[in-house]
């Protein structure tokens, strides 16, 4: 029944490629494996530092560990320590109190040692007859060294030590009780699934790994992060993701030696290829469709422990204008929505601009009744049209901030006083026009419909420029704002793959799921610009007919 | 790229509140010079926003009309600016308006300024008024904003299908064997039940016609007709009818017209033949003439067809034999279908023109009777078969 995955000794200081390794590795891996996916070595210092009691190996004497152990966890009162006198011999139970499952630990743990079995007296009597007949936990693991019994002890293991004995047991009765899979907030949808992604990374590849069956999907742990030690694993599948790609995450995982990660934004911004773009150069999602969609096309995945925010990569501008529903609804409403999209990005990114372009130039390109209409709103007007329109954007911008920041039931009062005093009262003291309003909301509106977050954020923040532009230069400077963005993205790459992949570069195959979505029997080849490695989906001729 | 930023020329940033759009310009003859009058909207008192009720305040008009003196039209523009706190813009000028006098000597040099500055739309509709082109700039027309805008519609819903912009006008001027025709305007009072609440409007008033620049005279009534029906401009026209039997009228009405102009040569002079074709349908039938009764549709049909030919050939006369004008393009006709000949005529066109003959064949049909075949209300027993 146990399975046991035997570690070999840390071998840190020797050998940084195959240091530590993730404590939640797949059993059924490999050494080779592990080898090739094991954790950069953290930052110099903090090695130094830890270096000296992390390699000592563990002690023959139970009392010798014990106290190595409790100076390392002094002043630490979630660290629990219980000693269990067995015929014989001494045990050691160390864990922290909160991440391990005590119940489990009672029943599969303390159980079986403090009651033995009468028809095996001796199993308690040696760690190896524990590990194969005492103990009812599926994943233990063996430890060799302190540092290894600490990094057990830290990742929620209780670490199983005996007098005697060089090496312990890490038992993973890993405290499962947290927050449940639920509808992700982030990205709702109307038809598609409903989980989303929790802030247990082991709850989330499990989520992705029941989207997509198969031995082919891989997932490489990595441990990131000298404080924090947080556990990331890089998902991708072997046959469909560009092995270039791979390595080069691999590579720049491997190279970050943050203190902490609290979030996968940690990771993102160090991952990027372009670090002061604007634009976002990784995609995040908290759905698992969406992630396995990625995934299939040729996409790695970046899961990070502590949060449901998973990073997908390389991707594409178009992405942005994606969302998951797209694949789901029948394909005309998804092009009719898709186009819509488009239009909505122009004008969240171009509206106010070319609003007060127009008006402050080129009255001449606007249809004779509507200038006069414009002319008379802004009459008692007392600011020039960038004024008004900063004046307003901004507003907005605070008052989306807040409704954000603030609890949901004083969000309310919020969106009551932006309609009420910026809506109505403004326009009616006179101070901005209904015109300027409208064209703030219509922007405002628009920025929602950008599926991704990030994006969307990207987008509000470069209309500014693009305002003053206009107000400086009208037209001609709103030209000039958008050569530079085009010139901007086309020189942008996620990971070596071209951010406006499918246009520009050109690439009319890819074009069935960039400016259309084709019905899913037609798009029969996997996108060319990642999915390098195997470019069809599936067999021609799948388009449902009365007679074939 | 960032000097390109500060090498773009003028900045001409203008508030739009600094801005007088001038909708309509009217230029006179006043003596050896121009009087140039412009009409400009005022937003604030059209009454968009915040104003309860809308429409501006009782009392105070929502347009302002000025006029200056000047040597060209340019320089009575200036004189206008002096006397106006927003800087006018002749963007959305769109109506250009000839006082009877200037048109009578002539319009082209009025043209130049409106071809010469790109911020001028070609596309402007250009009138002639009776009278003083100034007069129809202070008329009431109440039902639109300002007056500038009713000619507008005017222009564009009540006088052609392709209603005569400066470009056309540009256009016949510099071509050999076409005249230009403008639509007239003047203003008239309208005619409620009481004399006091006339107000004055605008209303088309037949078609000036043009001999080179010049306003050789104006065509009105079934003249009118014959001549937009000859141009194929003929937009809805009417036609009322006698029916041969019975009695009272029959009107038509047609919403498919075209007509075609070709030229023969007949014993070396040429010879003109314009076919009309028009489909349309009964409006009125206040006759006592059975329309559904054998052939009667097919008479009513012939009948209709003289009334056209009738009013081409009385539009003919007047334009060949009074006016010595062109505005059909029968010299532009010989030009692109008989070029030989137009090269040996074109000296003395104006001698040949007064003299060509035309054949004038309408092909009417009547489609359509409306939601009746009948008379109504005449009892079958009184219908003429």
């Amino acid at each position: 029944m146990n399975k046991t995955t035997r570690l070999r000794p840390l071998t840190r200081r020797q050998d940084p490629a195959s240091a530590s390794r993730s404590p939640e590795d797949d059993p059924g891996k490999t050494p080779q494996q592990h080898a090739s996916q094991a954790q950069a070595p953290s930052g110099q210092g903090q090695e130094a530092e830890r270096g000296a009691w992390e390699e000592r190996p563990l002690a023959p004497r139970l009392s010798e560990n014990e106290a190595a152990l409790r100076e390392l966890f002094c002043d630490c009162s979630d660290v629990v320590f219980r000693k269990v006198r067995v015929p014989d011999t001494e045990w050691l139970i160390v864990y922290i109190d909160g991440l391990v499952k005590t119940d489990d630990l009672h029943m599969h743990a303390l159980y079986p040692l403090l009651f033995e079995d009468p028809e095996h007296p001796d199993v308690v009597r040696s760690l190896d007859t524990v590990l194969q007949m005492g103990l009812s936990v599926s994943q233990v693991l063996e430890v060799h060294t302190l540092g290894e019994a600490v990094e057990r002890i830290l990742s929620a293991h209780a670490v199983l030590l005996m007098d005697g004995q060089t090496k312990g047991l890490a038992l993973n009765i890993v405290n499962t009780n947290r927050r449940q899979v639920a509808e992700p907030l982030s990205e709702t949808v109307i038809r598609g699934p409903r989980e989303g992604f929790t802030e247990v990374l082991r709850t989330n590849t499990a989520l992705l790994r029941q989207r997509i069956r198969t031995p082919n999907l891989k997932m490489v742990p990595f441990t990131i992060g000298t404080q924090t030690r947080t556990q990331v694993v890089l998902a991708y599948i072997e046959g469909l993701a560009d092995k270039k790609v791979i390595a080069e995450v691999t590579q720049r995982l491997k190279n970050i030696r943050l203190d902490a990660v609290l979030e996968s934004g940690y990771l993102e911004e160090l991952l990027r290829d372009s670090p002061r773009s604007p634009f976002p150069q990784m995609q995040y999602s908290e759905r698992p469709d969406t992630v396995a969609a990625q995934l299939l096309e040729g996409r790695f995945a970046v899961f990070t422990d502590g949060t449901p925010f998973v990073l997908t990569g390389p991707i594409t501008f178009w992405q942005m204008l994606q969302s998951s529903e797209d694949y789901y609804e029948q394909f005309w409403m998804s092009n009719a929505i898709r186009w819509l999209r488009f239009g909505f990005f122009l004008i969240a990114l171009l509206l106010p601009a070319f609003y007060i372009a127009t008006i402050t130039y080129h009255q001449d390109m606007i249809p004779t009744s509507l200038v006069l209409t414009v002319a008379a709103a802004r009459e008692t007007i007392p600011f020039p049209a960038l004024i008004e329109a900063l004046i307003m954007e901004i507003s907005f911008e605070a008052l989306r901030e807040a409704s954000i920041r603030l609890p949901r039931t004083v969000g309310q009062a919020v969106s009551i006083l932006g309609a009420l005093v910026i809506g109505q009262a403004a326009v009616q003291a006179g101070i901005v026009s209904a015109p300027m309003v409208i064209v703030v909301a219509l922007t405002g509106i628009a920025s929602f419909t950008i599926p991704k977050f990030n994006a969307a954020i990207t987008i509000r923040m470069l209309r500014f420029p693009l305002m003053l532009l206009a107000a400086v230069l009208g037209l001609f400077g709103i030209v000039l704002g958008v050569f530079w963005i085009a010139v901007h993205l086309c020189s942008l790459r996620s990971f070596g793959v071209p951010y406006l992949a499918g246009v520009a570069p050109y690439r009319p195959g890819e074009l069935k799921d960039i400016l259309v979505r084709a019905p899913w029997w037609h798009m029969d080849a996997r996108p060319w610009s990642y999915a390098k490695a195997n470019r069809r989906r599936m067999p021609d001729g799948l388009r449902p007919s009365p007679r074939r | 790229m960032a000097a390109s930023l500060f090498l773009s020329g003028c900045w001409d940033r203008r508030e739009i509140n600094d801005v007088a759009f001038v909708v309509a310009t009217a230029i006179d003859k006043a003596g050896p010079r121009y009087r140039v009058m412009v009409q400009i909207p005022l937003p604030g008192q059209m009454g968009t926003l915040g104003q309860s009720g809308g429409g501006g305040t009782s009392g105070t008009k929502t347009f302002y009309v000025d006029s200056a003196v000047g040597d060209t039209i340019r320089e009575a523009n200036s004189e206008l600016q002096l006397a106006m706190s927003r800087r006018m813009s002749f963007a959305h000028m769109r109506v250009l308006l000839i006082g009877e006098d200037l048109a009578r000597v002539g319009i082209s040099p009025v043209i130049d300024v409106n071809a010469r500055i790109p911020q001028n739309r070609l596309t402007a509709f250009m009138l002639v008024v009776k009278g003083q082109g100034g007069s129809v700039l202070n008329a009431d027309a109440p039902m639109e904003r300002y007056p500038a805008e009713m000619i507008r519609e005017l222009a564009g819903t009540q006088t052609m299908k392709n209603p005569r912009r400066i470009r056309d006008v540009l256009h016949a001027l510099i071509s050999d064997g076409l005249d230009p025709v403008l639509p007239a305007i003047s203003v008239v009072k309208t005619e409620p039940e009481g004399e006091h609440d006339a107000v004055s409007t605008i209303r088309v008033a037949g078609y000036a016609v043009f001999r080179g620049d010049r306003l050789a005279g104006y065509l009105e009534g079934g003249a009118a007709e014959g001549l937009l029906w000859a141009m194929n401009q003929a937009k809805n026209p009417v036609i009322t009818v006698k029916p041969p039997k019975g009695e009272g009228k029959i009107t038509i009405q047609f919403p498919q017209t075209d007509a075609s102009l070709r030229v023969r040569m007949r014993q070396g002079q040429p010879v003109y033949s314009l076919r009309i074709r028009a489909t349309g349908a009964v409006i009125e039938n206040e006759s006592n003439y059975d329309l559904a009764a054998g052939e009667n549709m097919e008479v009513i049909e012939r009948t209709a067809k003289r009334v056209i030919e009738q009013e081409v050939y009385q539009a003919l006369a007047a334009l060949q034999h009074r006016f010595h004008a062109d505005p059909i393009g029968y010299g532009d006709a010989l030009h692109r279908q008989q070029y030989a000949v137009w090269r040996k005529l074109r000296t003395h066109w104006d001698e040949v023109y007064t003299k060509v003959h035309t054949v004038v064949d309408a092909e009417v049909q009547v489609e359509n009777t409306g939601n009746v075949r009948e008379p109504m209300g005449i009892p079958r027993k009184e219908l003429t078969e």
